[in-house]
């Protein structure tokens, strides 16, 4: 069985992204030995998960992301470019896979320029896009182009959705609903949507409703086990468990909390709080699906 | 005691709905329901009197792979003859496309009203691609005030494709309750899973009512749907407003719902969620003042 984390983040705090913006990004979680993020340093947290493969992705926020008191740090950055991200998979072949990352309201015919070159060129996997921080509606039929490009890829999309730290992003354009129409115009493209507070419920409904949509349970990976057996107790009633899929967003419990085991053993724990509350376990073949069998199909990872 | 379920659907499979909307929908073979069917669960169920409702959005429902199978449409005229064969036991929801053409669905709620006795006015909005405070609506609202009747919207997720989910929230029935303030109004499926908004919205307006309806109807939603209920209705009572939620199953064997969620009650707070007056409220006793039957 081959386990995929679907959700990791590459960045060089400094040359890439600015101290500012980690302090902005982790301080809500009271988290402050975030470090810089190379390939490495992924390859560390698959290890510490036991996980065979996973996602990485780098990302292009410069156009709305700024602090007023750092006006000279924001310059130039946040920018992690593809080319480096594609280095980092380089370095680390069978174990990272990129994840293309563009800022389609920087440059949209050029955007879908850089998804055919990072797809047919660069080998990655899938396309990152990030509505909240870069304020556009994943709706807006101006994107329609990137999506027909990525249908054609035959490349799924990723989607962050719900609350981030990040003080510029627009919380509105964070609502998973806004997703629905892409299902309807789109309803072949495979989507990937992050899964996150505040609209949980909201966002489980969706991905239910459109049989192309799956679930980046990561949000999930700082939490426990009945936490995660209550979503997937969800999915399992709405009959989309097949479409949910394992990541952490770099969470390494062994490391980031040493008291309780690695980010897949919440998966495994669930079956102890089905025993408990008296509710239907998750068979192994399910859990295994979950932890990498479906990802490696939307993904085409062996 | 009269129960009265507040939430039923008629529809032919092939002659009213296609095959392919019921797999969407539900995802197993596909079952035709007329006015018998529907006694029959009434029964089956020890309930007195069913609402029962067609509808008709052709407009915006199809699939990609059946475009000319898109006959979604289960005329008010089949929904009458159905009551006529069952008087007393069933009552017809008026179902209507109000943008289809605007002023024909206002004659069509006349025409139900005055010729057929129909006691309410069910409106789909996320079927028909609106917000319910859209003022293209007001019409339909004076309407419904003018022959003193409720209007029932569906509000909250369902698994049609071609819905529309930025408009299943309750939050867009403020308007409405503050500009209509006498319209009866009631929230179909309570807003799933917009719940806490839908509580809010009925809490806030004396004349808006709820219905958890296909709450346990399987593959829908919620994916616990005794806890969730226990969890709503503790909310709604919180707010006094137990008297104004409605027993409805959207065709669905629900009928212990309610007495499961005050179960749990019991178990977790030591306290029963109603006392037997509101449980009789909610079975029956709201819908017979609120539909008048």
């Amino acid at each position: 069985m081959i386990t995929i984390d679907c959700h990791l983040h590459l960045g060089m705090v400094g040359t890439q992204v600015p101290v500012w913006w980690m302090e902005e990004l982790f301080g809500m979680y009271g988290v402050t030995d975030w470090d810089s993020t190379d390939g490495q340093a992924i390859v560390d947290i698959l290890d510490a998960n036991g996980t065979d493969a996973g996602l990485v992705q780098g990302g292009d926020i410069r156009r709305t992301t700024f602090h007023p008191d750092y006006p000279e740090e924001s310059a130039g950055q946040i920018y992690i470019p593809n080319d480096w991200t594609a280095e980092q998979c380089e370095l680390h072949k069978g174990r990272l896979y990129g994840v293309t990352c563009i800022d389609p309201f920087r440059d949209l015919p050029g955007g879908v320029i850089e998804l055919e070159r990072c797809v047919t060129k660069l080998g990655f996997r899938s396309m990152k896009l990030l509505p909240s921080y870069l304020h556009f509606s994943p709706g807006d039929p101006e994107l329609d182009p990137l999506y027909r490009k990525a249908l054609e890829l035959d490349v799924p999309v990723h989607f962050f959705t719900g609350m981030t730290p990040t003080r510029t992003a627009r919380l509105e354009y964070g609502d998973p609903v806004l997703l629905d129409s892409v299902g309807r115009r789109h309803r072949d493209m495979k989507v990937i949507v992050f899964v996150n507070y505040p609209w949980i419920d909201q966002c489980i409904a969706l991905i239910a409703k459109h049989p192309n949509f799956y679930a980046d349970l990561c949000y999930f990976a700082g939490g426990d086990s009945a936490q995660l057996y209550e979503v997937l107790s969800k999915f399992r009633t709405y009959g989309a468990l097949d479409r949910v899929i394992y990541g952490t967003d770099n969470s390494d419990k062994a490391r980031a909390f040493g008291d309780v085991g690695s980010v897949p053993d919440l998966y495994y724990g669930v079956n102890k709080v089905a025993e408990e509350r008296g509710g239907d376990p998750f068979s192994q073949d399910e859990l295994d699906a979950i932890l990498g069998g479906t990802a490696s199909k939307l993904y085409k990872i062996s | 005691m009269v129960t009265v379920d507040c939430h039923l659907h008629l529809g032919v499979i092939d002659e009213h709905t296609p095959a392919w909307w019921w797999w969407e929908q539900f995802g197993f073979d596909p079952t035709s329901v007329d006015g018998t069917a529907i006694v029959e669960f009434l029964d089956n169920a020890g309930l007195d009197v069913g609402m029962v409702q067609g509808g008709d959005i052709r407009r915006n429902t199809f699939h990609p792979d059946s475009p000319d199978d898109r006959n979604m449409y289960v005329p008010n005229d089949f929904t009458a003859r159905q009551c006529e064969m069952y008087p007393d036991r069933l009552y017809g929801v008026i179902g209507v496309d109000p943008l289809l053409d605007p002023q024909e669905s206002l004659y069509e709620i006349d025409r139900c009203v005055e010729e057929y006795n129909f006691k309410v006015l069910k409106l789909l909005p996320t079927y028909h691609h609106y917000r319910p405070d859209d003022r293209r609506l007001d019409p339909f609202y004076e309407r419904c005030l003018l022959h003193d009747i409720p209007v029932q919207i569906h509000l909250g997720w369902t698994r049609t494709i071609n819905t529309t989910m930025e408009h299943q929230r309750p939050v867009y029935l403020d308007r409405i309750g503050r500009e209509f303030p006498d319209l009866k109004l009631i929230i179909a499926h309570l807003g799933h899973p917009w719940v806490d908004e839908a509580i809010a919205v009925v809490a806030k307006h004396p004349n808006f009512y709820a219905e958890l309806s296909g709450w346990a109807a399987h593959g829908m939603a919620p994916h616990q749907p005794v806890e969730e209920a226990y969890r709503a209705l503790k909310k709604l009572k919180a707010y006094g407003c137990l008297d104004k939620i409605m027993f409805g199953s959207d065709n669905s064997d629900c009928v212990d719902l309610y007495p499961l969620a005050n179960k749990l009650s019991q178990k977790l707070d030591g306290v029963e969620l109603y006392d037997q007056i509101t449980f009789d409220m909610i079975m029956g006793g709201t819908a017979v003042e609120l539909f008048k039957i």
